[in-house]
């Protein structure tokens, strides 16, 4: 059972998992980076994937139905920026409203195209093309693992340099992390602390976006009302775990892409699925407890080293 | 030479809790000249100032700058104009360096959409050279010291271009070495044709490096012209208005058993920084204690330790006898442990529930307030009335949320609560500021009563050297976290004396020191 | 600008005026959509106000639904109360179901002594389900959003794993249990409809709520330790206990509110994925200012909303999720404390001048 063979599509499908994870974790990074915390993730990813779905069927263009997915993240995340910046909403609520509005509004505009309500598979939708990678498909075993994934899932890796050099190495990445760290430092300088918060807003929107694409467009080729089933969350979670930071956010994601890829592949053996179902989300809240009580405990014991050390 | 470059005509500024912060103030400043802003603590000052540098939107006035009318809705606006502000508390990203803090205003572009760092760390450089300011360029700015931390923030200015430079309170954080080099500095700055307002109410240090001066005094501008024609008393008469009569009262009292005992307490904080650094000092029955420390040197971590909203990290508090050192805050208030805290709107009161739930919420939970589960309302209506009536809270009615009161009516409701909780040692942590004078007497005469009637401990913080002096039977300085002096008899000393040990010009010997504890 | 009269009643009113503002901005702006997509948008308004008002049965929809809205309203208020983002109203809601139907099933007990026992233990397992966020949240920081909302997914397959791995009725052909004996059942007391004896525990419960709130000492270390908990603390009051058993009677009333659900509607087990009432808790929580005593009012609002939706669902062409956008938005525009905030700022300002100009005279 363990085969070779079994371990590589276990791997591949582990990258292929990792796919939307990533994407939302480096979406949710760059709010986080500029102080904000954006639970709307979830309901950023679900609109999107509805809105490519739907773009890329009725323009019968794969670039319609990316520029719909990212119009409406877009529109989307900045809303949500705005009530709570603006408008001063509490941000957490304002964020759960607008993961409960994503699950209805999908379901409202696809009941109002297509009269159905479940997914929009009688829809003529685009999928990205998968993209077998020349030279290393030829290479046993990396070969299966890596090559022939989809498009956006090699984007996903692109993202995260490029998310990287925007954050470390850009003059709008030292705003953000200016904003993020002293927002009244920022604004002495005359940094436009609100524009740059919306502004992290409008790219968290757009990143999520790619993953919610990827969603309706690559993983699957429809839409489907629960399709993005908690993946904003558990990227969020990455995110927290890897103390923003974009690599080892990345890793973290492939590791909860490597449960759930694991889940999937035990469920082929004639088990009981629900318990494996379960496991991605299982294993975040273990995650969770374990990182939040290990970063607690070395503080502890680093103060005290310090106040005993005359 | 009088070429006007700023003038602030009738500024006024009302907070939305309808208070008068800024009220008709006029502010005229010449090019190149070192212009002090005077006043005590809450006269308006800062107020003014944010209003300039576009952090506060004004209710009336115009500003003026070289005879043109400007509105400046923010920093950016300031910048432009040539505004350039330092201010009390830095406005630097800690994890930063020195040079990404520099160039974070105006970020030199490289190729390929990137910072250009080479250049970046070139003018951190040149910058400092220029203005005699040298800085590590690759330094954390949380790692830099103090001097180093006004430096960053004065070049940062600078390199925006400011002409106007504000600063907040400089020297209140400064050594006198790093005073004296910020002088230099401004003197400097000024020969070069920058314009500078010094705010301070450090009236010798005014008289040493300002031209001229403007006074404020409870919102209103009450004075301005010449330094050289003033001396300090006359400035100060002018900022206080009257002769403060603090004079009060205080029968001689023999001093009690130990209320409370602080033995070898060390602090450290987030930033593993040892802000209280081994100190050991003793309270009696009956005396009043006075902390004189510059904001930050450790006193408020005391204040917090030994009420328990802090942990010690190493050592002891003993209250009477009893080490309260690992116990809950419930408990220290059960053994006797009364606190006003600094900040009466985090600590002291929860703003959005009620006057009389405010002032019972350290004994509801007694047997006189409720029956088994529930709580007994009458009980407490008739104890929030007692109070209220006895500590002259004004309020229309005792259901409204605390929050709606002034400064001072929330003080007082906090001081009701606290002064009669039984307590054994009252911990007063800047028990009057930012509230009206009024209230303010108010309070510390009942500070001085509990003490000589109740034979209560006190240990008083205070910004305020003239009430620490006059409250406190007794006076301890502290600095960096360490008790660097202790005085017996507090009314043996004056404001000079304590400014000298409070800003580290002199340390009494060890011996000294160690009286605190007896 | 504004009358002295009007002014005063803008300012003693002004938040239910703001919540009545943001009702009206979300559905006006709904209709408008409304009037855009739909055939037949006069139809979709008839049945979406009057609709539930039609006959006995559509009105008694609007009742049986207000009971589980009032249950969830009510975990919400506890949750919010002491300033905690707890999620998990929807997990302990939906495995309510599942500890109901094990004990339904397998317990042969007379009437009133089985639903009761039902009820409890469903009430403990919601109250533990709502503790283990809570928990960690206090203990070890952890993220309480996204560590409730992953438990109702865990919830959501050992609910599911329960009903089709060990209860499930094979004859059916859907996912349920076997009906309850009569005797687990609540009783249905008005003819035409399907309301239960629920609604009265619904009531006790509302009533228990306040009073633990408002009435005991319990309650009141909960308020102050939501209100402010670094005051709560410098009073003396153990924060952390007041901020988790609060936790714990929240998720307890919704393993309740879910337990009631399933013996008084349901009558068996069939649930495949959350109800979603967790949502509609928060919606309940925010507009009654977290105070029991207005859950039931707002929770008829809302289910008279969801019942209209229905109606509007079966009677026309625009869907049952119409619902959900306006209460989103409704939450939303409700939570912007910019929303008519300059107005108010305005009549604060001519407040106290009229005010300091008397004082003056």
């Amino acid at each position: 059972m363990f085969s070779l063979s079994f371990i590589s599509s276990l791997l591949f499908s582990t990258i292929r998992l990792s796919t939307p994870l990533i994407f939302s974790s480096m979406g949710g990074l760059i709010t986080r980076k500029s102080g904000s915390n954006n639970i709307a993730l979830e309901g950023t990813m679900l609109i999107s994937a509805m809105a490519g779905a739907v773009a890329s069927a009725y323009s019968q263009s794969l670039i319609g139905g990316l520029i719909g997915a990212l119009l409406s993240g877009l529109l989307i995340s900045v809303f949500l920026g705005f009530m709570s910046l603006k408008m001063e909403a509490d941000m957490t609520l304002t964020g759960v409203s607008i993961n409960r509005l994503s699950d209805g509004l999908t379901i409202f505009i696809i009941f109002m195209l297509i009269g159905e309500k479940g997914t929009t598979i009688k829809l003529p939708s685009l999928s990205f093309p998968t993209v077998e990678l020349p030279v290393i498909k030829d290479i046993p075993f990396i070969g299966d693992v890596f090559s022939g994934h989809n498009l956006l899932t090699y984007f996903a890796f692109v993202v995260v340099v490029l998310v990287w050099f925007l954050i470390y190495k850009t003059p709008l990445g030292l705003k953000i992390r200016a904003v993020g760290e002293n927002e009244k430092a920022a604004e002495s300088v005359g940094i436009n602390v609100m524009g740059i918060k919306l502004l992290a807003f409008a790219l968290t929107g757009i990143i999520c976006s790619f993953g919610g694409a990827y969603m309706s467009m690559g993983y699957l080729s429809w839409f489907s009302a629960s399709m993005i089933a908690g993946r904003g969350f558990i990227g969020m979670s990455a995110m927290n775990l890897s103390n923003a930071r974009p690599f080892r956010t990345m890793f973290v994601a492939i590791l909860f892409a490597g449960v759930d890829a694991l889940a999937m592949t035990l469920q082929t053996l004639n088990l009981p699925p629900e318990p494996l179902q379960m496991l991605p989300y299982l294993i975040t809240i273990i995650a969770l407890v374990v990182v939040s009580k290990h970063d607690m405990e070395q503080e502890e014991k680093r103060k005290k080293e310090l106040a005993q050390s005359k | 030479m009088s070429d006007n470059v700023l003038l602030m005509d009738k500024m006024t500024k009302v907070y939305p809790n309808g208070f008068v912060a800024n009220k008709d103030v006029t502010l005229s400043v010449n090019r190149g000249e070192i212009h002090a802003l005077l006043g005590e603590n809450g006269a308006g000052k800062t107020t003014l100032m944010k209003m300039l540098f576009g952090f506060e939107r004004a209710d009336g006035g115009r500003i003026l700058i070289d005879g043109k009318e400007v509105k400046i809705k923010n920093a950016l606006e300031a910048i432009h104009l040539g505004i350039g502000m330092v201010h009390q508390h830095f406005m630097l990203v800690p994890s930063m360096t020195v040079t990404e803090n520099l160039i974070l205003g105006d970020i030199p572009k490289g190729s390929m959409f990137t910072i250009d760092s080479k250049k970046a760390v070139e003018t951190c450089i040149e910058l400092g050279k220029k203005y005699n300011m040298v800085l590590d360029p690759n330094m954390k700015a949380m790692d830099l010291s103090v001097g180093g931390k006004q430096k960053l923030e004065i070049l940062k200015a600078l390199l925006l271009g400011a002409k106007i430079l504000i600063l907040d309170e400089p020297t209140a954080v400064l050594t006198p070495q790093e005073t004296k080099e910020l002088f230099e500095t401004l003197k400097i700055l000024a020969k070069d044709g920058h314009t500078i307002i010094f705010i301070s109410h450090k009236l010798d240090e005014v008289i040493q490096i300002c031209d001229r001066y403007t006074i404020l005094r409870r919102g209103k501008q009450v004075g301005s012209g010449d330094v050289a024609k003033e001396t300090p008393s006359s400035l100060s008469a002018m900022m206080v208005g009257r002769e403060i009569d603090l004079d009060m009262h205080k029968d001689e009292v023999k001093f009690g058993e130990k209320v409370l005992e602080v033995k070898d307490l060390v602090f450290v904080n987030d930033f593993d920084k040892r802000v209280v650094n081994g100190i050991d000092f003793a309270i009696h029955a009956g005396q009043i204690l006075g902390i004189a420390a510059v904001e930050g040197n450790g006193q408020n971590e005391v204040a917090e330790i030994i009420t328990g909203l802090k942990k010690a990290s190493v050592g002891e508090v003993i209250l009477a006898g009893t080490s309260i050192t690992n116990k809950t805050i419930r408990d220290r208030r059960e053994l006797g442990v009364a606190y006003i805290p600094e900040d009466r709107m985090v600590d002291g009161c929860a703003s959005s529930v009620s006057i009389k739930d405010n002032l019972v919420a350290d004994r509801f939970f007694k047997p006189k307030f409720s029956k088994n589960f529930f709580i007994d309302q009458k009980a407490i209506e008739s104890e929030a009335d007692r109070l209220i009536k006895e500590f002259q809270v004004m309020c229309m009615d005792k259901g409204n949320n605390v929050g709606a009161l002034s400064g001072g009516n929330i003080q007082k409701v906090i001081v009701a609560r606290e002064f009669t909780s039984d307590a054994k040692l009252v911990v007063a942590n800047q028990p009057t500021r930012g509230i009206d004078v009024g209230a303010a007497e108010y309070i510390r005469h009942r500070l001085v009563d509990i003490s000589r009637q109740e034979g209560v401990g006190v240990l008083l913080v205070s910004a305020d050297l003239t009430e620490l002096l006059t409250v406190s039977d007794s006076l301890m300085v502290m600095v960096d976290g360490k008790i660097t002096a202790y005085f017996e008899d507090a009314s043996k000393v004056d404001e000079y004396m304590i400014g000298e040990y409070m800003l580290g010009v002199k340390k009494q010997s060890e011996e000294e020191i160690g009286g605190a504890a007896r | 600008m504004m009358g002295d009269k009007f002014r005063k009643f803008f300012l003693k009113y002004f938040e239910a005026i703001r919540i009545a503002f943001a009702v009206t901005l979300a559905i006006v702006a709904i209709m408008i959509v409304i009037f855009f997509v739909s055939d037949q948008p006069l139809d979709v308004l008839y049945w979406f106000t009057i609709g539930p008002l039609t006959s006995l049965r559509r009105f008694g929809t609007v009742i049986e639904l207000l009971i589980p809205l009032s249950f969830c309203g009510l975990a919400m208020c506890m949750m919010f109360q002491v300033n905690r983002f707890n999620m998990s109203v929807d997990g302990a809601f939906f495995i309510a179901g599942s500890v109901t139907a094990i004990i339904a099933l397998h317990l042969d007990l007379p009437p009133i002594v089985l639903p009761a026992l039902c009820i409890a233990a469903s009430g403990l397992v919601g109250g533990c389900v709502s503790f283990i966020p809570a928990y960690i949240n206090e203990k070890y920081k952890a993220h309480i959003v996204v560590s409730s909302i992953m438990l109702n997914y865990v919830m959501l397959y050992i609910g599911r794993f329960i009903l089709i791995q060990w209860l499930k009725d094979p004859t059916f052909s859907y996912n349920g249990t076997p009906f309850f004996s009569e005797n687990a059942l609540l009783t249905r007391i008005l003819k035409g409809t399907r309301i239960h004896t629920g609604i009265f525990i619904m009531i006790v419960a509302i009533i228990i709520t306040y009073i633990l709130l408002y009435k005991t000492k319990v309650g009141y270390n909960m308020r102050y330790s939501g209100q402010n908990a670094a005051f709560a603390k410098y009073v003396g009051i153990d924060t952390k206990k007041s901020i988790l058993s609060a936790q714990f009677i929240g998720g307890m009333l919704a393993g309740i509110g879910g337990s009631i659900e399933c013996l008084g509607i349901y009558q068996q087990l069939n649930w495949e994925a959350h109800l979603g009432y967790g949502f509609d808790g928060v919606i309940i929580a925010t507009i009654a200012k977290n105070n029991p005593l207005a859950v039931p009012v707002v929770a008829f609002l809302l289910s008279y909303i969801r019942a209209g939706g229905d109606l509007v669902n079966r009677m026309t062409d625009v869907p049952v999720e119409l619902v959900t956008v306006i209460q989103s938005l409704v939450v939303i525009f409700i939570a912007a404390k910019a929303l008519l905030a300059s107005t108010k700022h305005k009549a604060l300002i001519q407040d106290a001048q009229t005010k300091t100009e008397k004082g003056a005279n």
